[in-house]
Parts: C-alpha cells; sequence; structure tokens
C-alpha cells in the first residue's frame, strides 16, 4: 500500500521533472497507437467487405431435364448439410424467365411469347455463407446425374479468397511490428528518462533501496505516459472514424463501412490496453541494465 | 563490526586493489584509512557496503558475511550503513529536506516519522535553518554536512567517509571532522578514508595505512605518518 502510493507521487515527481521527455514519450506512444487504431480499423473493415462479400456468393445447380421432385428436394437437403452452406432454394424455370423479365425492366415485352419454349432450366440456388465452402458444394455434386451444370464465380470466389486471406495475414504481421516498434520506442524514451536520474537511482541503491522501490516508480511512469498516449489516440481516432463513416455511408453506399460503436468499442479499449502494456514492458526492459549491483 | 580476513580485491582489468588485509574495527571504534591516491582506500570502503564483492577472502560486517548474502538482502544492509563522499552527491533539483528525506522514504518509514528524523539529524549538523534551500545555494561544508544528515538519518552502525574533507576548506573540514568524532562518542562505527594530514595529525586516533592494497602500519592514537605509540604491526 505505502508502495504503491510512493510509487505514484515519484512518477508524477518524474514526470514533472522532465516535462519535455515525458511529453515526448507519451506522444510516442500515441503515435505508435493512432496507428495501430488505423490498422486495426482497416482490418475490421476489409474483413467485414470479405464476409459480405463472400455472402453474396452463391452456386447455381442447374438440373437435368425429367428430375423429379423427390429427386430434387433429396438433393436440395444433401447440400444443405454441407458446412457452411446457407438457405437452399428451389427455382423453376418460370420463376426463372420472371425474373429476367424483371431485370429487362422495360424492354420486357423482348420476351413476349417466350413462355411455351421457356430456355431456361430448373435449379437450385445454394447460398455460401464461407467461401471455403463453395468448393465442397461443387465436389458433392460433381457426379449427381441430377445436375447438367454447376455455375459459381469460380475465378472471383479463388481471387477474393486468396486476396482476404493474404491481407489478413499482411494486417497482423504490420500490427505485430507496430507492437514491437512502439515497444523499442518506450523503452528508449525510459531508458532516457532512467539515464537523466541515474544519480538518483545510485544513491537510492547506496541508501538501502530495494530493485522495487527503484524500479516501480518508472514502470508506473512508463504505464501512465503510453497509457495517456494511447488514450489520445483512441480519442482523435474515434472521432476521425466517426466522420469518416457518416461520409461513406453517405456517398459511398455501395461500401459496406462498420459504424463507430461496433468498431471503437473494441479498437479503443484494444489500443489502450496494447499501450499501456507496452509502457509498463518497455520500462522494465529499459531498467534492466541498471538493476545490477 | 567490521572484519576482513585475508581480503584481496583484483579488478577484471587485472588492477590489483587490495592484497591479503586483515582488519578488525569494533563497535563505536573511530578509525582513519589513510594512504596516497590509489592505495586501496575507496576500495576497502566498498567492500564494506558491498558495492564490490572481494576477490579472495571475507568481509564480515555486524556478524553477516557479504560474500555469502543475498542480493536481496544488500539494501537491508546498506539501510545500516551510512556513506559520505568527497563530492557529496546531493540531488540538485531536491532541497536540504527533500535529499535527506529521501534516504528514509525510499526505506518506507511514514511521512510524519520521515519529517520528525529530518528535522533531528538536520539538528545534529546544525542545518535545520537551512532546509528549504537548494544545495547549489549552499557552501561547500555545508553541502557536506547535508550529505552527512542523510548518511545519519537510518541511524545507521557504521558511517563510512571516503576523502569527506577533499572538497572544503580547512576550516569546514575540521567541522566536519568534529561531527564524526561525536557520531562515533554515540556509538556508531566511523571510518574515514584520507589523505589530509592535518586533520588525521590533529585528531590522534587510530589510524589504518594502506599502501599499494597493504595495510603497512595499524596504530592506535596515531598521525599520519606513523607516531609516538606503536600498536604493533597490521592486525
Amino acid at each position: 500500500m505505502w508502495l504503491i502510493g510512493y510509487c505514484l507521487r515519484e512518477a508524477g515527481k518524474g514526470m514533472r521533472r522532465n516535462g519535455f521527455l515525458s511529453i515526448a514519450t507519451a506522444a510516442t506512444a500515441g503515435i505508435a497507437m493512432l496507428v495501430l487504431a488505423i490498422f486495426l480499423l482497416g482490418a475490421a473493415n476489409l474483413a467485414h467487405l470479405a464476409d459480405y462479400v463472400e455472402r453474396q456468393l452463391q452456386v447455381s445447380l442447374f438440373l437435368a431435364d425429367g428430375v423429379t421432385a423427390e429427386q430434387r428436394d433429396e438433393l436440395a437437403s444433401s447440400v444443405s448439410q454441407i458446412e457452411g452452406v446457407g438457405e437452399v432454394v428451389f427455382v423453376s424455370k418460370e420463376q426463372a424467365l420472371e425474373r429476367l423479365r424483371e431485370a429487362f425492366g422495360e424492354n420486357a415485352a423482348l420476351l413476349d411469347g417466350i413462355e411455351d419454349f421457356n430456355p431456361l432450366r430448373d435449379a437450385l440456388e445454394v447460398g455460401i455463407k464461407d467461401g471455403t465452402s463453395v468448393a465442397a458444394v461443387v465436389e458433392a455434386v460433381k457426379d449427381d446425374p441430377c445436375v447438367s451444370e454447376v455455375s459459381y464465380g469460380k475465378e472471383l470466389v479463388a481471387r477474393l479468397l486468396s486476396v482476404t486471406r493474404l491481407l489478413r495475414i499482411g494486417i497482423l504481421a504490420l500490427a505485430g511490428l507496430l507492437g514491437v516498434a512502439t515497444l523499442f520506442l518506450i523503452q528508449n524514451s525510459i531508458r532516457l528518462s532512467v539515464f537523466a536520474r541515474r544519480e538518483e537511482i545510485a544513491i537510492m541503491r547506496l541508501v538501502g533501496a530495494t530493485d522495487a522501490v527503484i524500479r516501480w516508480p518508472f514502470i508506473f511512469e512508463g504505464l501512465i505516459l503510453a497509457s495517456a498516449g494511447a488514450a489520445l489516440a483512441a480519442v482523435t481516432v474515434t472521432a476521425a472514424y466517426a466522420w469518416a463513416a457518416r461520409f461513406a455511408a453517405l456517398n459511398l453506399v455501395f461500401l459496406p463501412v462498420l459504424t463507430v460503436r461496433a468498431t471503437m468499442g473494441w479498437v479503443g479499449p484494444a489500443v489502450i490496453v496494447t499501450g499501456a502494456t507496452t509502457g509498463a514492458v518497455g520500462a522494465l526492459l529499459a531498467l534492466r541494465r541498471w538493476l545490477r549491483d | 563490526m567490521i572484519e576482513f580476513h585475508d581480503v584481496s580485491k583484483v579488478f577484471d582489468n587485472r588492477v590489483r586493489a587490495l592484497s591479503e588485509v586483515d582488519l578488525f574495527i569494533g563497535k563505536g571504534e573511530f578509525a582513519f584509512v589513510v594512504g596516497p591516491s590509489g592505495a586501496g582506500k575507496s576500495t576497502l570502503l566498498r567492500l564494506i557496503y558491498r558495492a564490490d564483492l572481494p576477490t579472495k577472502g571475507s568481509v564480515i560486517v555486524d556478524g553477516r558475511n557479504l560474500g555469502t548474502m543475498r542480493r536481496s538482502a544488500i539494501p537491508f544492509l546498506r539501510r545500516n550503513i551510512g556513506v559520505v563522499f568527497q563530492d557529496f552527491k546531493l540531488l540538485p533539483r531536491r532541497n536540504v529536506h527533500e535529499n535527506v528525506a529521501f534516504a528514509l522514504e525510499v526505506t518506507g518509514l511514514a511521512r510524519s516519522e520521515t519529517r520528525k528524523r529530518v528535522a533531528q539529524v538536520l539538528d545534529v549538523v546544525g542545518l535545520r535553518s537551512k532546509q528549504r534551500s537548494y544545495p547549489d545555494e549552499l557552501s561547500g561544508g555545508e553541502q557536506q554536512r547535508v550529505s552527512l544528515a542523510r548518511a545519519l538519518a537510518n541511524s545507521p552502525k557504521i558511517l563510512l567517509a571516503d576523502e569527506p574533507t577533499g572538497n572544503l576548506d580547512p576550516e569546514a573540514g575540521a567541522s566536519l571532522m568534529r561531527h564524526l568524532v561525536e557520531i562515533s562518542l554515540l556509538g556508531t562505527t566511523v571510518l574515514v578514508a584520507t589523505h589530509a594530514k592535518p586533520i588525521v595529525d590533529v585528531f590522534r586516533a587510530r589510524v589504518i595505512r594502506l599502501e599499494r592494497g597493504r595495510v603497512v602500519s595499524d596504530e592506535e592514537r596515531s598521525g599520519y605518518d606513523g607516531s609516538l605509540s606503536p600498536r604493533g604491526g597490521a592486525g
């Protein structure tokens, strides 16, 4: 209890005595956490976008002529049991024609008279929840005599999957690198702070201060400064993202953008916790070489 | 209180600072450690507050062998040993009161106790009226007395002084020495490393003479260059 009070007081004094250095440390942590927050937001939105696009995926199973209703239902139920498959809907060739008519809009009259020899085919439309399950569906129905043709955005699926996977790995790696960079920056700032007070530390050791008493004020200092910087970064990013999300919602309607509440609810705390942790760990690393006898 | 048994210290750069030193300094004793620069005086003191470990032999302080002492026990050893240096080692951005209080705060003493104790030790060195001054507003003699007050704050059993008068004028030096003698009379073991001949000659105390790391003489009531009442060799 005494130690906590003492350390807080000393950390406060330390920050006041080395005002400029303290501000620089907080700013360093703040900038690093700002970049981290931006990356996290980018990653979250990319994941959201990939998810969104994947959810639009659909596999159409065109049925062979003469497939009975029972065979059709059996096929539908077996396909719907594949993992990652959503709803399986039967679309008759009449319904398909109707859709075509709707799609033609004003020019629907062109389709008049086509009903009698409708060239379209009955189909099962398989909803896909997870892009990776497309292959499973294709594999399952490949040799089924009821299915005459399978249609899906083969190339699109493949490209989308590889791109989103790459993006996720890349962003994870970048976030990791940023974390390490922040750790080094804070370690250096605290090291400067320790260096500025090396005489004080030498005297503390001389008069019988334990390692804990010497170490904790610096750890508190690192923790407080980095958290303050990170908090400032979180506030800034929240404001900026709120503006950007509103702008996107109004002007880029086709782009699915996550709301501030959905993202900053976890990005904010994540950034502050990361900042605080790196601050404390950085301080600890900086102190190592000064705490030998 | 302080025992050296066959102590040698060789530094990493192969400099031999102490050779086969045997010493016994009792409780409440006052002794000078004299000798030319580089004779090993500072090393001898540093071994007592365990800033260094001997290469050979053992150092026993207050019944504890420093060679086998755990790292975590060192701070508690040092709370029983006050150290005063030639360059005072005061913190320039703390005033007199804070410089002394510092030594008590880091041991976890309650703040009200700290205030009381700081006032006491500043009284001992006659600087209570200057407790709000900063080190650079004080004379060298006053700064060294602040440093002495800090060394005394934890009521140590041992007080070590490494060339304490080195940066002081003769008058301030003599005044500081009188303080050190008074402290030893109150039961603290005081060891003063110095090459200030006039001071050693005036005080006629025990004088341990080092040359090239060896104790060449150890005499009671002696002067800087040896004296009238030999004690009979080293030991």
